[in-house]
């Protein structure tokens, strides 16, 4: 068996430490809702909710973080763009039992944070506007 | 060229960044809503509502547990006792100044609250 060389092993050292530079994130529960729109509904008059018959849909805002501390294009995860996604792929407006998840996903020169929305997904009667 | 490092330093460590983000919803709640059958009315108002829930970090010791919108929206709904928002504004907010000296996360919330069951 050839002896592995000094260079061979040093490249071995830094691949693992990259893996596990790579693998480094965490992510936290920070909200659950019972009930969330960004959409206008009519809310006057009694709505039938039925989370049972709906389908769950989640919706994701994600941006890189310089260093950790520095946004690109200044701009932090936003709940509603999640939230929109999530009612969008449902193709409802409301969304019940909706649990908020930021989480921290580490990239060598920083990391990815983001923020998921996943709820079940209705459809209720608009809001007319006149 | 010492006196050039310890300049970098302290620029550095003064640098600060901070960056928020607004999110607004129309109906928000985190309380039990009547599941069956919803209907809000003016008559359930109860008033204009706000809360906050921040962390502070000195020197990367967090001085509190992280910062959520659960309790931001549990403390804007329990100060005039409603159970759903309308018309809410959540505010995330992040400032930091460099090399962690000092840091700041906070969820704010604001909106109209209603009490469903009233």
């Amino acid at each position: 068996m050839t002896p592995i060389s000094r260079k061979t092993r040093a490249i071995c050292h830094l691949l693992m430490m990259t893996t596990l530079v790579l693998l480094i994130g965490c992510s936290a529960r920070v909200g659950d809702l019972t009930i969330v729109s960004t959409r206008n509904i009519n809310l006057s008059e009694k709505i039938p909710l039925n989370a049972n018959k709906a389908t769950r849909f989640s919706g994701e805002d994600c941006n890189f973080f310089l260093f950790n501390y520095y946004p690109f294009f200044n701009k932090i995860p936003n709940l509603e763009v999640a939230v929109e996604r999530a009612l969008r792929q449902g193709n409802g407006n409301l969304m019940l039992d909706e649990v908020t998840v930021a989480s921290d996903v580490w990239v060598i020169i920083g990391n990815i944070k983001c923020i998921q929305a996943t709820g079940a997904v209705l459809n209720v009667p608009p809001k007319v506007i006149p | 060229m010492q006196y050039k490092l310890i300049l970098a330093f302290i620029v550095i460590a003064l640098s600060g960044c901070a960056t928020s983000t607004r999110s607004d919803f129309t109906v928000l709640s985190k309380k039990n809503v009547n599941s069956v059958n919803i209907k809000v009315s003016q008559d359930m108002m109860k008033g204009n509502t706000r809360g906050e829930d921040c962390q502070h970090i000195v020197f990367g010791i967090p001085f509190s547990g992280p910062a959520t919108l659960d309790e931001a929206l549990d403390r804007s709904l329990e100060s005039q006792r409603g159970n759903i928002l309308l018309n809410a504004i959540v505010e995330h907010s992040w400032y930091y100044i460099f090399l962690p000296i000092y840091g700041r996360d906070c969820w704010k919330i604001e909106g109209v609250a209603y009490d469903t069951y009233k």
